[in-house]
């Protein structure tokens, strides 16, 4: 068979001399652009303020002005000179139309007025309340969908699509959890493009990825107590990624040839980290819906020779991906 | 090529770290006499300045206060810049502070996961004081952060009393040189 089979994954040729986009100079790119937007990300564009009155009784009239809210502080163009002015100190800021935008400008540190910051005492170790949870949850469970987008060389010859799995948490201290993944990922075989050069007349092959993971988890949901809505999280583990292959394939070539391809039996277990993040829409004090994406990195190994059942060729592959967009429900135990 | 490309990522990583690595802080009020050295000041209180929906438990406690207190003393202490008599009420000078941001952060999260998750953060406001007149003579907002996951998230609070120490000692001495 000519010309066909290209993908690693069915053991057939790699294509050669094929382009390959110089990886060395990313991680030097990558940095500067992060150097760049991290630099430059400060606000540089600056509001008009009819009156900006301060608790010393300081007032400035129609200044321009802009909030940092790295140092937490607003500052005050004053001729051609700058003033920080502390959060603590401002007392109110009309905008150039005369409205009281302190409210807006300071976020959650506007203190109302009359009110001033609360004394040294409030530092005091919390004492212990009866009955008062510590976590939001104990275990909980996770179910959904995931759609999953192959990535690398290593996975040319499939393509997207979707998936299902399911995860389980356990609380290991305040905000982390552990996590344990298992899922089928939606990554399909594309006949057309495995048998690339020749002509599919059937195809009953079935391509499974399967994925287990062990991950550290670190989770935030502000005021849980209170009800609130939201829990964000993000995490990262290792684990495997397990590919096989079943069914067959009936192929004729460029010549004419009519190959039958079979794929059962083969399958291969590769080592793979994992990391992803997302957020959780509590409907209730127990159930959620979890939307989420996940990058997994499968680590296909740095041979430069590989040897498959069905043949055997020279790769410099190192590492491939999956990648997913998850959509699940949530259960947790408290 | 490679090498090549080791070399400007290490470059660039090393700008960065210039970058980053300025003392962080913005002056609200800077230091416009300098400061007689014969007067004696001391630590007074570091208010919570924290957002008012935070949770009680993510807020430092009264240890962190006094690690806190301890090394404003000692890198204030560093610099002589005035006479120390302790909590004596006839200390002229006071240094105070209000706590803006907190977050405990956690070295095991920064090991494991990284990416600026578990990062310990403290931004405050720390003002050097006149115990008799009430006037602020230096003032500024300090913020530190630690993302490397074998650091304490103390070290916070170590950063910002030195940046708040050296900007002080800065500003006395081009008050010093100007005269």
């Amino acid at each position: 068979m000519t010309n066909c089979c290209h993908s690693p994954l069915l053991g057939g040729k790699i294509k050669n001399n094929r382009g390959i986009m110089n990886m060395q100079l990313r991680p030097a790119v990558f940095l500067t652009f992060l150097l760049v937007l991290f630099v430059f990300s400060q606000p540089v564009s600056a509001a008009q303020a009819s009156r900006i009155e301060l608790k010393d009784s300081t007032v400035f009239e129609n200044v321009f002005y802009r909030i940092d809210k790295t140092y937490k502080v607003v500052v005050v163009e004053v001729g051609d000179q700058e003033q920080n002015v502390s959060f603590t100190n401002i007392a109110r800021i009309l905008d150039s139309s005369g409205k009281d935008v302190t409210a807006r400008c300071l976020g959650r540190h506007y203190l109302a007025p009359g009110t001033q910051a609360v004394e040294e005492t409030s530092f005091k170790a919390q004492p212990e309340v009866p009955g008062r949870k510590k976590h939001p949850f104990g275990v909980a469970f996770r179910a959904g969908m995931n759609f999953s987008i192959p990535s690398g060389e290593w996975y040319e010859g499939t393509r997207s699509g979707l998936g299902f799995g399911g995860d389980m948490l356990v609380t290991v201290g305040r905000k982390l959890a552990l996590r344990g993944m298992i899922s089928r990922s939606g990554a399909r075989h594309n006949p057309d493009e495995l048998f690339a050069g020749g002509r599919v007349l059937e195809d009953n092959l079935s391509w499974n990825v399967w994925r287990y993971f062990l991950s550290l988890q670190y989770y935030n949901w502000p005021r849980w107590r209170e009800d609130g809505r939201t829990m964000y999280y993000v995490f990262s583990g290792i684990g495997g990624v397990s590919h096989s292959l079943s069914g067959t394939a009936v192929v004729a070539d460029p010549v004419g040839d009519v190959w039958l391809f079979s794929g059962t039996g083969q399958s291969e277990t590769k080592f793979a980290t994992t990391v992803g993040g997302g957020l959780v829409a509590m409907v209730s004090r127990t159930v959620g819906f979890e939307l989420g994406a996940v990058v997994d990195i499968v680590f296909i190994g740095s041979t430069d020779e590989y040897d498959y059942s069905y043949g055997s060729g020279m790769s410099n592959v190192v590492t491939a991906g999956l990648i997913d967009l998850r959509l699940g429900v949530v259960f947790l135990i408290p | 090529m490679q090498h090549r490309s080791l070399l400007l990522t290490g470059l660039i990583l090393l700008l960065g770290l210039v970058v980053l690595g300025c003392a962080k802080y913005k002056i609200t009020t800077p230091l416009e006499q300098s400061l007689n050295t014969t007067s004696s000041w001391r630590i007074g209180e570091i208010r919570d300045g924290l957002q008012s929906d935070m949770d009680p438990e993510d807020k430092p406690d009264e240890f962190n206060i006094m690690k806190l207190k301890n090394f404003l003393k000692e890198e204030l202490e560093k610099r002589n810049l005035f006479q120390e008599t302790g909590l004596a009420s006839s200390d002229q000078l006071e240094v105070t502070g209000n706590i803006l941001e907190y977050k405990k952060g956690s070295g095991f999260v920064r090991a494991l996961i990284g990416f600026g998750i578990g990062n310990a953060v403290l931004t405050i406001e720390l003002e050097l004081r006149n115990r008799t007149t009430g006037e602020t003579l230096f003032a500024g907002n300090f913020k530190q952060t630690v993302s490397d996951w074998k650091e304490s998230g103390e070290k916070c609070f170590k950063r910002v009393a030195k940046d708040f120490a050296k900007a002080l000692e800065k500003q006395q001495k081009k008050l010093l040189k100007g005269s």
